[in-house]
């Protein structure tokens, strides 16, 4: 019984956890919270042995500001909460955006809001993900359906964040946190890991925030010969804070375009079941694992259904969607919350009374049964 | 047996359900097969009711959580109750006997009912092994044993590799007995 090391059983944190250091990431600091935790106590237990840190902070506040702090030392920097720990970290995960500190978040949605109920999940953090911080940015937010993708989507997490010079959330749930399954685990060099750009050497003119190659400019870190100043402030390309219309218009137009336009690097909506469908489901996480069943047994029940799965929830896939929905009779969206994803769908311009909403707000994971169900319902209409 | 078994693994806290649950899962995966593996997490005191599930499948799990069990291990009089009705939907259920008066997770006074329903002393073996928390892995060397679901030889290794030298071996102690046990009783899927 030879083993195949590559292949390990794993609870979704754990896969985030690993992850994340197969992507490079060297430095974690975070504070406890249920259903995150088991990232934070791998994270202690892995990083050291492979010459990063570790840091347990006094709370989330702490955790993303030493995280932004790390990242433009160099490292690449993780941490991980819920919902109450990243409604504290809002305004920091807004200091990144501004700052272009590339870092991840992995945030594993528990029901709220407040602190809700610690040990079960939701999916009701879409949009806090999306607008929590003020102003206007852009954000990339993915979401993993399987302890796999945990694993391949905090590494793609960090690739983007690297490629792009941001924060990038990652969206997971407390039952795929603590589900266990299969996960094929791949080396740094079986993969394609992006590290960021960095200045090559000391010019009198060199600018640090300067747009680089798709708007994303090339900093040196905290130490290097270059000098880097950072602040949250509108800056100019230098660095240097101002309050010119000009300067604030072209930076933040910057720093939406470099996320809406770099949508061909993020993952691809994945799609299953019939090719010529009569009802689209739209899911994400958890919910697109019962919506999956619950088109595979409409499939075999003679019903033209096809789930389409969203990997990246922000930036919107919206031509993925129009595309996906525009011969449906209905577009049925199933989420563990009020309708957020589905408020989106509407935004795309597809038929109001067509899209459908399939809500569990309520603790408990959607069952294929009852999307099932509501694929019947709209059949009859 | 059915290509995807449905698993839910159900007693008291302080069985060790969660930790059966999840070495019962690896070896699967050890064995080449799919699996998924969950429990409820958050306040359980030791004696409350607790559960763990178990999917193990030849092909991709899709839905990971049991919606549906075909596959019970009932530890408790509780567990029992909440899973009679499973063998007439064709499902399995594993119960734990009462053979014993020092036995408190037992149900008292059922023998084997059917084909489908099991029961067997697993409280009273666990004790008999030295080792009354493997009784869950005790009721799961009964089910491979009367399922093959699993080889016997992969929760072995799985069972080494989550246990220090010593706790492994009163746990192997606890899983062979369950083997025994199983094999002694008549397949129901013959």
């Amino acid at each position: 019984m030879k083993k195949d090391d590559s292949i390990k059983f794993l609870q979704g944190n754990e896969a985030c956890a690993l992850g994340g250091i197969t992507a490079g990431a060297r430095f974690f600091a975070g504070y406890p919270i249920s259903p995150a935790s088991e990232i934070a106590e791998l994270s202690s237990l892995l990083l050291p042995q492979r010459g990063g840190i570790y840091l347990q902070m006094e709370d989330e506040i702490a955790s993303i500001a030493a995280v932004i702090g790390a990242s433009l030392g160099g490292m690449k920097a993780f941490t991980s909460t819920s919902g109450p720990g990243l409604s504290l970290m809002q305004e920091n995960i807004g200091f990144a955006i501004m700052a272009e500190a590339p870092c991840v978040i992995i945030n594993v949605q528990r029901f709220g809001p407040s602190t809700g109920v610690a040990t079960r999940p939701g999916q009701a953090d879409v949009m806090a993900a999306r607008w929590g911080t003020h102003g206007d940015h852009g954000i990339i937010v993915l979401a993993p359906t399987s302890v796999q993708e945990c694993y391949d989507l905090t590494i793609e997490a960090f690739n983007l964040a690297e490629a792009l010079r941001t924060p990038v959330i990652l969206l997971t749930d407390a039952t795929l946190a603590h589900l266990r399954e299969k996960v094929v685990t791949k080396t740094d060099k079986e993969l394609s890991i992006i590290s960021r750009q960095k200045p090559h050497q000391v010019t009198g003119d060199y600018q640090p925030y300067r747009p680089g190659p798709n708007g994303v400019p090339v900093l040196p870190d905290f130490g290097d010969q270059n000098i880097l100043r950072i602040t949250g402030l509108v800056h100019d390309h230098d660095g240097y804070s101002t309050p010119k219309p000009q300067t604030a218009g072209d930076l933040v137009h910057r720093l939406l375009q470099k996320i809406e336009g770099a949508t061909g690097l993020m993952p691809t909506p994945r799609y299953f079941g019939s090719n010529d469908p009569e009802i689209v489901i739209i899911s994400f996480g958890i919910s697109a694992r019962s919506s999956r069943e619950a088109v595979n047994r409409a499939n075999d029940q003679g019903v033209k259904a096809r789930l389409m799965q969203l990997p990246t929830i922000w930036p919107f896939p919206e031509e993925a969607v129009r595309n996906a929905c525009s011969d449906a009779k209905a577009v049925l969206v199933a989420e563990m919350n009020s309708g957020q994803i589905c408020r989106e769908v509407r935004a795309c311009g597809i038929q109001r009374e067509k899209v459908v909403g399939v809500n569990r707000a309520d603790t408990a994971v959607i069952t294929p049964g009852e999307i099932l169900q509501a694929i019947k319902e709209v059949m009859i209409l | 047996m059915p290509e995807t078994c449905k698993i839910m693994l159900e007693g008291s806290g302080g069985q060790g359900l969660g930790l059966g649950g999840k070495i019962l899962a690896e070896a699967a995966v050890a064995n080449g097969l799919n699996a998924a593996q969950s429990q409820s997490y958050g306040a359980q005191a030791r004696g409350g009711f607790s559960s763990a599930e178990v999917i193990i499948s030849t092909q991709e799990i899709v839905f990971p959580l049991v919606d549906e069990p075909n596959t019970v291990i009932a530890l408790t009089s509780q567990a029992y109750e909440r899973n009679k009705g499973l063998p007439e939907k064709g499902g399995l259920l594993l119960y734990n006997t009462v053979n014993s008066r020092s036995s408190q997770t037992g149900i008292a006074g059922r023998s084997t009912i059917s084909a489908r329903a099991l029961g067997f002393p697993f409280s009273l073996e666990a004790q008999n092994a030295g080792n009354p928390k493997g009784i869950t892995l005790l009721a799961i060397g009964t089910l491979l044993a009367l399922t093959d679901i699993v080889k016997a030889g992969y929760l072995e290794e799985t069972l080494r590799d989550n246990f220090s030298p010593s706790i492994a071996e009163a746990n192997l102690d606890c899983f062979w007995q369950g083997l025994t046990l199983g094999r002694k009783a008549k397949k129901p899927w013959c």
